[in-house]
């Protein structure tokens, strides 16, 4: 039995961090390890989570080992892995480059760049492993001084297992089973997300298809965000297709499966994801993806997606029209999806890479 | 180690995706080129192309502009009649442009423009005024011919020779002044024609934008045309695959029918099959558990008998032994009378002494009468009302809480101040030597029979003896509660056992209950009695459990053992 620690800013509902983090913790200790959570607070009323300060007082021998995940600055965190005497493994889920909230959130902005900066002090710490969770993620590790023989990609867990088990809310899908054609966006109203190509692409297809077509766009509002989203909102209004698209706000998971469910298709328009769990989740549920590529998104979704080069919206709207035109693509596109998902990113998919990687690194989890 | 997410099988598929994806980017841009122009709205073609900023400051500037003023022209140096061409406020702008090299201020513009237009400054006034003020001095701009004119309109303005002056000056300019007035009717007429060629022009140009728009229309009505009948054709192949896949559906629907149909009669007989199945089953499950009721009630009639059995056994081995042995104690002999068996004296010598000793180890009477309790509901259950003999009775406590609790009860004891202690408690207490007093009772005379902290004090021999006679004693069906100190707790079996010096060996539970069905009892109950008091480590893990176990558990135990037979209380009844 080896003790772990787990450290990680925060441990939030609907976040891709927290549930790599939670997916590990479950890993871990259904093979018979004592694990333990630090964090600065989590949102989560069935979890409990040390500050990251008793790292050091809980991490005592050489043979323990400590996970740090990596998305954005956090001093304590960097401070509490220095602090102990054990092997440390770093997961690195990148961190959103600090101009996206340039002129929205001086705070995020700052959060951003000490997080960008902290990676070179994660490096000059020479932990023992590094997890990327993509292949961009990886050569961004490489580019700040990780050593190649030491960094590797493990995909994050995540919950689309809980997702493809989840019993949607029906309510929701009677509601909207009237037969327009329904596209889908899934992850927070975060400045980095691409929204305006995302709307500017169903403003066109409204407009040169189907003005019946209505758009969902699931995701947490973040308060910081305001001046963004307000924006967001006026350019809706400036291509009056207000009455087509719905900000859901966060949603449980039966309503998230829901949305899957009743949509047509995924668009994702993001310009930086260091993976894309939303990709993963459409693919286990088996909804086409339509997708410009961007950082890791193209390795995330591969040829299991109709992936543009160019943000022009025409190409989205056409793309949209071509799937619901041509069912047979479609299928198969979907297939292709469902079976990459099994193959890839399923929980126990992951685990066995995870497992795979720490073993030949050493690690006997 | 494999770095390499692996890969769809995509050549599996048949979907060419490059192909697919190409075709996709010539439809958007077909639609960009053409669809886009003609189709969408003129608010969408404009956003699409100019974006939402220019929809807002629509320049209008095609539209002639008419200018009846020449251009100021801005230098360093002016005639004066470069600034006397304009009027109005141009002239009074362009005045301030020219010698202070700024636009006027709202005092200033107002003040000239009244003082000009009420004819109370000339054009000269107002150059001259700007030229001369501090600002226009400091600017010092040159306009030629002003100084004169400057210092003449000075001059007008002395009282009385002023007047002349200006009537002199203007008899002299008379004729220049008619020449000048002409030229201005001319310039007006000029002006005139000018406004009213610009008004043609514009009309004439928005006249052309209607027909441009007319031209606008017309091509795009003719292509709504052109796609409405495409779209006419459209619907008839529509139509026609639709009729196609209806009939389609209609027969998948029809074969369905009948599958949906066969499925739920095979269902039907399935269930019905199943639900037979479960009520047998059931039916069988409740003769099992009838069967394992019956078989359990035969197994314990037989435990009885067997303990039956091996009693009748044990006291027949017991009466041989003494024969053979030539003792004279026949079993009419042992019958005795209510009398104590005779004792030797010197057995009593130390009697006081371990009254006294019971007194200090034991604990206060109200304490034993507490712990007693305990008893009670045990008697109650087995339907024991009277017919009580405690043996080793002491100090009686245990008598006393059964006579308070409407029990009947006696005791006997060997101990003479013990039992001149209970007599003055008015307690029916004997002095006697148990297995002698037992030998003398009638076969299955007692209900119950006690002996707590007795059976330590015995040699085994005299134990089996002393069971073996409780066991003849006793009513089928009736108690045999034995309760001695309890080994298992080590500080008890290793110290506080000897600190009564009439104790033989400390007796195991174990050694106990084979001992009590060795002779034909049935153990009902032990129970673990009076765990040291307040001193309990906290349990953490099993050691913690085990040093509770041995150094702090029941410090006592007891047995509750049962004669076979038929309850006392269905005796009763």
């Amino acid at each position: 039995m080896t003790r772990i620690a787990i450290l990680t800013p925060t441990l939030t509902s609907a976040d891709a961090v927290s549930n790599d983090v939670l997916g590990m913790r479950r890993l871990l200790v259904g093979r018979g390890h004592e694990v333990c959570i630090f964090a600065d607070s989590t949102n989560l009323p069935d979890e409990q989570v040390q500050p990251p300060v008793a790292t050091a007082s809980y991490l005592r021998a050489a043979e323990d080992v400590l996970i740090y995940h990596h998305s954005i600055g956090w001093d304590s965190g960097i401070k509490s892995m220095r602090a102990v005497p054990c092997r440390r493994i770093i997961k690195y889920h990148n961190v959103t480059p600090p101009e996206f909230f340039e002129g929205i959130s001086e705070q995020h902005k700052t959060l951003c760049q000490s997080g960008r900066s902290q990676v070179k002090q994660i490096v000059g710490c020479h932990p023992d492993l590094y997890l990327a969770a993509s292949a961009f993620n990886e050569s961004d590790l490489i580019r700040s001084g990780s050593e190649r023989y030491k960094t590797f990609v493990v995909p994050p867990f995540n919950q689309a297992d809980q997702l493809r088990a989840a019993t949607a809310n029906f309510e929701l899908l009677d509601g909207h089973d009237d037969g327009n054609v329904t596209l889908l966006t899934v992850g927070g109203v975060r400045p980095n997300k691409g929204h305006a190509a995302l709307i500017e692409a169903f403003a066109t297809y409204c407009y040169d298809f189907d003005r019946q077509a209505r758009m969902f766009i699931v995701g947490a509002e973040d308060n910081a965000f305001g001046l963004y989203a307000a924006r967001l909102r006026q350019l809706i209004e400036g291509w009056s297709i207000e009455s087509r698209i719905v900000f859901t706000g966060e949603v449980s998971t039966d309503t998230l499966k829901s949305y899957y469910l009743i949509a047509d298709a995924l668009l994702m328009t993001s310009e930086h994801e260091g993976f894309c769990v939303p990709l993963v989740e459409a693919m286990a549920l088996k909804i086409p993806i339509i997708a410009y590529a961007s950082t890791a998104i193209r390795e995330t979704a591969e040829d299991a997606a109709l992936i543009w080069e160019e943000r022009d919206p025409f190409l989205m709207a056409q793309s949209i029209d071509f799937l619901q035109a041509n069912e047979e693509a479609r299928m198969e596109l979907v297939d292709r999806g469902s079976r990459r998902y099994e193959q890839n990113f399923s929980n126990s998919a992951i685990e066995k890479q995870f497992l795979n990687v720490t073993a030949q690194a050493g690690f006997r989890f | 180690m494999s770095r390499e997410i692996e890969k769809s099988e995509s050549a599996a598929d048949g979907l060419d995706l490059a192909k697919l994806m190409d075709q996709i980017r010539q439809d958007a841009e077909k639609r960009k080129r053409n669809a886009f122009n003609k189709d969408a709205p003129v608010f969408y073609q404009q956003l699409r192309t100019e974006g939402l900023d220019s929809l807002l400051t629509q320049d209008h500037s095609t539209l002639p502009v008419l200018k009846l003023q020449p251009e100021f022209d801005r230098r360093e140096q002016y005639q004066l009649n470069d600034l006397l061409g304009y009027h109005d406020e141009a002239f009074v702008r362009n005045a301030y442009q020219a010698i202070l090299k700024r636009e006027p201020d709202d005092v200033g513009l107002a003040h000239y423009l009244r003082a000009v237009r009420s004819g109370r400054y000339s054009k000269i006034d107002v150059l001259s005024s700007l030229r001369f003020s501090p600002e226009g001095r400091n600017a010092n701009v040159t306009i030629e011919g002003l100084g004169k004119l400057s210092v003449l309109r000075k001059l007008y303005r002395v009282p009385v020779v002023g007047y002349f002056l200006r009537l002199g000056v203007a008899i002299v300019r008379l004729p220049v002044l008619i020449v000048n007035f002409r030229q201005l009717e001319t310039h007006t007429t000029a002006q005139l024609d000018r406004v009213a060629g610009h008004v043609n022009e514009v009309v004439a140009h928005l006249s052309d934008d209607s027909r441009e728009q007319a031209e606008l229309n017309r091509t795009q009505f003719e292509s709504f045309q052109t796609k409405l009948v495409d779209f006419q054709e459209h619907l008839i192949e529509l139509r026609k695959t639709l009729r196609f896949q209806i009939n389609s559906l209609e027969q998948n629907h029809t074969t369905l029918k009948h599958s949906q149909s066969a499925l739920r009669v095979d269902l039907f007989l399935r269930l019905k099959q199943t639900r037979e199945q479960v009520q047998a089953w059931e039916r069988q499950a409740a003769e099992l558990e009838a069967l394992k009721v019956q078989l359990e009630k035969q197994i314990e009639d037989l435990i009885e008998r067997v303990q039956k059995a091996k009693m009748e056994l044990a006291q027949r081995e017991t009466r041989l032994l003494q024969r053979l042995d030539g003792a004279d104690k026949s079993s009419d002999a042992l019958v005795v009378s209510d009398q104590a068996p005779p004792m030797n004296e010197k057995d009593h010598l130390l009697d006081s002494f371990y009254f006294s000793l019971e007194e200090a180890l034991r604990g206060t009477p109200e304490q034993i009468k507490e712990e007693a309790k305990v008893y009670l509901p045990r008697l109650q259950t087995a339907g024991v009302a009277s017919d009580i003999l405690d043996v080793g009775c002491g100090r009686g406590e245990w008598l006393q809480l059964l006579r308070e609790n409407g029990f009947e009860a006696r005791g006997i004891d060997q101990n003479r101040v013990a039992v001149e202690y209970c007599r003055e408690l008015s307690l029916d207490v004997k002095e006697a030597e148990a297995r002698a007093y037992l030998a003398s009772l009638p076969d299955e005379s007692v209900s119950a029979m006690t002996a707590f902290h007795f059976a330590e004090h015995l040699p085994l021999e005299a134990l089996v003896t002393f069971l073996d006679e409780a066991g003849r004693a006793l009513k089928p069906g009736g108690l045999l509660i034995i309760e001695t100190p309890n080994p298992e707790n080590l500080l008890v079996g290793s110290c506080n056992f000897y600190l009564d010096p009439t104790h033989k060996n400390p007796i195991p539970i174990a050694t106990m209950t084979l001992l009590l069905e060795s002779r034909g009892f049935c153990c009902q109950e032990v129970l673990k009695l009076h765990p040291v008091p307040g001193v309990q480590i906290e349990v953490r893990d099993q050691l913690t459990s085990h040093m509770n176990h041995y150094l702090y558990g029941p410090m006592n135990y007891a047995v509750v053992a049962r004669k076979p037979g038929s309850d006392l209380s269905n005796n009763k009844q």
